[in-house]
């Protein structure tokens, strides 16, 4: 990977673009920049010296899935995979983390999911396997009470911070024990902000009347492929792949910052620019605030509606304010939504990037 | 599949797809009648608006053809560009060849005697390179080639560029890149042989990059490639031959004007006959005669057991003490890191000092002192803390001397166990963190290795 431009300076090209023919120029520009997983996947074994009996002994991989990764005629799929490279070649959590996030397009290792917890000691204290995280995993299974509710005791980086100072599997049980509730109740806040944007969506201006979350599916106010997806997370806090997460977010009309709130919030990496697709999207939603704030304008109005949080509601009402005295001109090009206005832009891409976004659209 | 007409060149019919990096893919080729060599064709695709793309892939053809003459060089059977939609589709067609990556990577095993054949068949590339001005600037096992009557080849010369002309981006990879080039410096001849200097130490390493080892953490290989950019020396090698170690050794130079100046240069000295020893014999034979003399006059003492020559001292390494009874220790000044000076230790045979007796503890003060050492490592850790420290051999913790204060874990980061020379008490022990003896930078400082001895 050509390590030469820093991903902010690629964000920040792509968002002062102000065409679709200045974004293909940026696009052009930082070609080498744009991560691919073979590279990736390649220049850890470089580095590792390992041979594939060896990382496959150590990850618990088959040594024909990783020459088939290394030939870059297939790539990893599941998380797991992706885990079990981390303990393969003996990385950290952090390393782990990064991996999962920016090649894997998964979540980061969380510390309020046991499993991932036991990941977390494990890689940390270096010389284990994925094995023994199961071991462990089931192990510690045991501890946790279903039954209790009592409210969580750490925050997630807190948590985070507690694991890593853990030095025995003893340590580790003890913790888990002393801190089952912190178990109990994934992804909070990321369930709040996605049950709130749909309540957004659902909400009539006219009345103010909140329609439930799955109205917003039965009306097609957002595609009815994400209910399923939609409902895994705010059931049980599962948190979709990266492109499929982009997707919903793009549904849901979020505005570039929500977009990487969410994100962040889903332990990932805000929009990278060193993907393509993001590096598109980036460009995407920034022309969309400003050719369009009839959008922001009216997203932060549902928005106020619904939300609880005094300080979110002020902000949203100084945000509708200052777009109501600003009068802003809107371009009359029938754009309706994040969604149309993507839609727009594929034709004036590459058949790759285009064919990507298009996925990304559904 | 390729967007190609087939057959390509008229025979050939592409097959499976063997590689694929960004615009490159490569398609292993067969003959449409009967079986000739095997071959493959390397496909670039260039995207439209991009000519200067199209130019460096012509260029890179160019380079390669007349690199091919030296015979150490990938050869370029048939090339063609073709339209590929709005873009074009340069295919170049090469022999099939055994990758070296590929070879580690499948645990592929080499021989001293190999090892030296690629250092002059690639030298011999390079020398032919600099007769042409050109410097390769990205050589690494992925660029190594082995045909299949065993003559290694360079290939890949994507981001060559004439030795005269401004470098056109910071290329090339990490792990094998010099400390100036990483700096900034423009890349040179030899650039190229501190990259070469570096893949033939991994394979004098069992495979693994110099300073790591099968169980180095991704951390810790991190730490060892930023290390050896920042300038860092690489300890003595002690596999293959006199003339290969010292050729490698000087290839890794930190500081270019210490390195090789050309490929030349280094494939003369690879190519010289070894000058006779007769003298070290001489001086050997004496010592040996001298040692099993004291063992017959002293008995119960093991006489000196000269170390074998995978265990050979270095001389910047300093000479094997006067062992006691089981033991023979050396004190190596090199500021590494625990794990570095570990790796070191068992690369060799050895593992880092144990102290387990009052004995045994004077002996290496005695040893440090004679090196006017400040501060060594010595083999024991606490990772596992529930159990305290422990010695590398596994033996009881069950002798100490620890300074005043000491073992303190400062920042709950102190794992390591160290022996440091503070002014009243002498030499103490005391735990650090994995790299601290930074903290004795500019002082003699290291660690101390420990041989068993072989049984009487």
């Amino acid at each position: 990977m050509n390590e030469a431009f820093p991903t902010a300076v690629i964000r920040d090209a792509a968002e002062r673009a102000e065409s679709a023919q200045a974004l293909l120029e940026v696009l052009r520009q930082y070609d080498g920049a744009f991560l691919r997983w073979p590279e990736t996947f390649r220049s850890l074994m470089e580095q590792s010296g390992m041979s594939y009996v060896r990382l496959a002994a150590r990850s618990g991989l088959s040594r024909n899935t990783l020459s088939r990764w290394c030939a870059g005629s297939a790539a990893p799929r599941s998380r797991e995979s992706y885990v079990r490279l981390g303990f393969g070649f003996a990385m950290t959590s952090a390393q782990t983390s990064r991996l999962l996030v920016r090649c894997g397009g998964y979540p980061a290792l969380y510390a309020r999911d046991l499993f991932d917890a036991a990941c977390i000691f494990l890689l940390d204290r270096g010389g284990a396997s994925y094995d023994a995280a199961e071991a462990l995993y089931a192990r510690c299974l045991r501890h946790l009470d279903p039954s209790a509710d009592p409210p969580p005791q750490l925050a997630t980086d807190q948590a985070d911070a507690q694991i890593r100072s853990l030095l025995t599997e003893e340590a580790f049980e003890a913790y888990v024990r002393a801190h089952t509730a912190d178990f109990g109740r994934p992804r909070a806040q990321l369930r709040a902000f996605v049950r709130q944007r749909l309540e957004a969506l659902g909400c009539d201006p006219a009345t103010g009347r909140i329609r439930s979350v799955h109205g917003c599916f039965a009306d097609g106010a957002v595609a009815a492929r994400f209910e399923k997806d939609v409902s895994l997370l705010l059931r049980h806090g599962t948190v979709l792949r990266r492109q499929r997460l982009l997707s919903l977010g793009v549904q849901l009309g979020l505005s570039l910052p929500e977009l990487d709130t969410f994100l962040t919030l889903a332990g990932m990496e805000p929009l990278c620019a060193r993907n393509r697709v993001e590096c598109t999207l980036i460009y995407a939603l920034q022309q969309l605030s400003l050719l369009h704030p009839e959008l922001e304008l009216a997203r932060a109005v549902r928005l106020q509606a619904v939300v609880r949080d005094p300080d979110a509601a002020r902000q949203l009402r100084d945000l509708a304010e200052r777009y109501l005295r600003g009068c802003y001109r809107t371009e009359p090009d029938g754009c309706e939504s994040a969604a149309d206005y993507l839609r727009a832009l594929l034709a004036e891409l590459s058949p790759e990037d285009a064919d990507e976004l298009a996925r990304l659209l559904g | 599949m390729l967007p190609i007409p087939q057959p390509l060149w008229g025979q050939w019919l592409p097959g499976e797809r063997l590689y694929a990096s960004g615009a490159t893919e490569v398609y292993a080729l067969t003959r449409a009648q009967g079986t000739a060599r095997s071959c493959v064709v390397k496909c670039v695709r260039i995207p439209a608006g991009r000519p200067e793309l199209l130019e460096a892939a012509r260029e890179q053809c160019r380079v390669q053809q007349r690199m091919a003459d030296s015979g150490h060089a990938v050869q370029i059977l048939d090339d063609c560009v073709l339209p590929d939609g709005g873009g074009t589709l340069v295919l170049l067609r090469m022999e099939r060849l055994d990758c070296l990556q590929e070879l580690l990577r499948q645990g592929a095993g080499f021989s001293d005697g190999e090892i030296l054949q690629l250092a002059k068949d690639l030298l011999q590339a390079l020398v032919f390179a600099a007769r042409m001005n050109v410097v390769h600037r990205d050589i690494k096992p992925a660029n190594i080639y082995r045909t299949p009557s065993g003559v290694y080849q360079l290939g890949d010369f994507g981001i060559a560029s004439r030795a005269d002309a401004p470098a056109p981006f910071t290329g090339g990879t990490a792990a094998y890149l010099a400390p100036e080039t990483a700096g900034g410096k423009p890349a040179d001849a030899r650039s190229d042989l501190y990259a070469l200097g570096v893949v033939l130490y991994q394979l004098l390493n069992g495979g693994f990059l110099p300073l790591t080892d099968g169980a180095s953490s991704y951390t810790d290989i991190e730490h060892t490639i930023s290390a050896r950019l920042r300038g860092r020396k690489l300890p003595p090698l002690r596999r293959g031959c006199r003339a290969l170690r010292r050729a490698v050794m000087r290839a890794c130079e930190p500081d270019p004007r210490r390195r090789w100046q050309s490929a030349a240069q280094m494939l003369r000295a690879l190519t010289q006959p070894e000058r006779p020893v007769w003298p070290a014999v001489l001086a050997c034979g004496a010592c040996l005669a001298a040692g099993l003399l004291a063992g017959r006059l002293l008995p119960g003492r093991t006489p000196a057991q000269p170390p074998s020559s995978a265990q050979e001292p270095s001389a910047a390494a300093g000479m094997p003490q006067e062992p006691a009874a089981e033991h023979r220790y050396e004190f190596v000044a090199q500021a590494l890191s625990w794990d570095e000076a570990r790796i070191w230790c068992e690369a060799r045979g050895g593992h880092l000092a144990v102290v387990t007796s009052a004995e045994e503890s004077e002996q290496i003060k005695t040893l440090l002192a004679e090196h006017g050492a400040s501060a060594a490592w010595l083999g024991a850790n606490k990772l596992n803390a529930a159990n305290g420290f422990q010695w590398v051999t596994g033996e009881p913790f069950s002798y100490a001397e620890w300074g005043p204060g000491e073992p303190n874990n400062t920042n709950n980061a102190e794992h390591y166990l160290m022996v440091m020379d503070t002014a009243p008490q002498g030499y103490v022990w005391n735990d650090s963190r994995l790299n601290g003896m930074e903290m004795f930078a500019g002082t003699v400082c290291g660690f101390l290795c420990e041989w068993e001895a072989p049984a009487p």
